[in-house]
């Protein structure tokens, strides 16, 4: 196994340790490259590495994501792509639009405008739900985890009884924002 | 139908398992059926939710990450970088397994109070500097709302405080506060102490400022207050200090709850 390989599974399981050192490695070559080859500042260039680290993190926290390529590579592909895309509009607005970024081919950057209210809104519903519902939330619908998987994580006793209280933690949360919207 | 039934065909069908059959009579009874309508919005704002969310959490970190390093020329010589790259798996081998070891031996089994202070300190912006340059609309705003002060002083307090200058932003805020005792200033001053390592200081102003009687900045004192015992591993003082704000609804309030839930 690579050095690479025990990297992308420590980054996986959340260390923080190899997060950090991830993000440091290739921040100074990616500014300087975007710049010799996009002329594109500083302070832009970091903006972007900072979505394109998203996003590289994003698909690697999903479930069924598998890494074709080097970090390297998949980053500075991402970069590649998300500069072309930047030339055609104004970067500048990146700090303010989030990154809903489901697939390395599908590089978007949706402005959450009109709906940022609603999912702020979300955002506090979660914070107020348990811990548990939270989570198993988060590993359903974000990372994409099976029901077997969670069971298996969250220790839970099968599939059935993790889907049960999937249900209720759904209902808890819907409860909770429904007099507000 | 059922609320358990229906949110199975919804989970079904956005995660594209269900036969076409299936899933083209899902889709009429989305048309025809107002339940399964506003069930599956729900459940797709749930799901943007939770994406917003962990968005920004990353965003978070990795701005956390980015304030912690300097800035980047994208002239430096590669030789000068701040994390040099790693030019041999085995070099890259070696720190995968030093970090391994290190996590495994070294990091305290206990609780990580440094860790949980980093993870949840950051400093609430002012409103009165909000962009890094000077401007005279930003300069007629202070004097509307600084009258007794020279506008050029306040701007440059508030603007060493933007820009991180800590120590600038004390010492600019300690002589506002020689000519007026603003609760604002305090609280700044407070922030400015804390962004600056001074922590006592910091405790110090914070209590002057939640003496005041200033309501303004009083939960993100409390709050403040409660971060630097944790960084000084004060638990008692801070289960005390936090034990009736957690009972809040504030976004720091949440957070204080979870820090004290997993110190138990």
């Amino acid at each position: 196994m690579s050095s690479e390989q025990e990297l992308l599974i420590l980054l996986q399981q959340g260390n923080q340790q190899a997060f950090n050192e991830t993000y440091y490695r290739f921040r100074e070559e990616f500014v300087s490259w975007s710049g010799k080859q996009y002329s594109i500042s500083n302070e832009d260039a970091l903006d972007l590495y900072q979505a394109c680290f998203m996003i590289f993190f994003q698909n690697l926290s999903k479930n069924n994501f598998e890494m074709r390529s080097t970090i390297k590579t998949y980053l500075f592909g991402i970069g590649k792509n998300k500069i072309r895309e930047l030339k055609r509009v104004q970067y500048k607005q990146i700090k303010n639009k989030v990154l809903f970024l489901s697939d390395y081919k599908d590089v978007v950057i949706e402005d959450w405008g009109e709906k940022e209210d609603l999912l702020q809104l979300m955002e506090r519903g979660l914070q107020m739900i348990d811990e548990k519902c939270r989570s198993l939330l988060t590993r359903y619908y974000y990372q994409g985890q099976s029901m077997e998987e969670i069971a298996s994580d969250m220790e839970y006793k099968n599939s059935a009884t993790t889907k049960n209280m999937k249900y209720k933690c759904v209902q808890k949360l819907r409860k909770l924002i429904a007099p507000v919207q | 139908m059922e609320f358990n039934e229906i949110q199975t065909l919804i989970d079904q069908y956005l995660a594209k398992t269900l036969s076409l059959e299936e899933r083209d009579r899902f889709e009429r009874l989305l048309q025809q059926d107002e339940d399964v309508k506003k069930q599956y919005e729900d459940t797709l704002n749930m799901v943007d939710g939770i994406r917003y969310s962990e968005s920004k959490k990353l965003l978070k970190k990795l701005q956390k990450l980015e304030s912690e390093k300097p800035y980047v020329s994208q002239d430096t010589p590669s030789s000068a970088r701040v994390i040099p790259l790693m030019k041999s798996g085995i070099a890259a081998a070696a720190v995968v397994a030093l970090g391994i070891l290190a996590y495994t031996f070294l990091m305290p089994k206990s609780i990580d109070f440094d860790s949980m202070y980093a993870q949840n300190y950051s400093p609430e912006p002012s409103e009165i500097v909000q962009r890094t340059v000077e401007d005279q609309e930003q300069l007629a705003q202070i004097k509307a709302v600084f009258s007794n002060h020279d506008s050029k002083q306040v701007y440059n307090a508030f603007y060493a405080f933007h820009n991180k200058k800590y120590k600038d932003a004390v010492n600019l805020f300690s002589n506002l506060i020689s000519k007026e005792n603003h609760p604002m200033f305090v609280f700044f001053l407070g922030q400015s102490h804390m962004g600056n390592q001074s922590y006592e200081a910091a405790q110090k102003t914070f209590d002057q400022y939640l003496s005041s009687g200033d309501v303004t900045y009083q939960e993100s004192s409390i709050w403040y207050k409660g971060l630097i015992l944790l960084k000084q591993k004060k638990e008692d003082e801070l289960k005390k200090l936090w034990k009736d704000f957690v009972k809040k609804t504030c976004t720091n309030c949440i957070k204080a709850k979870e820090i004290l839930n997993s110190l138990v």
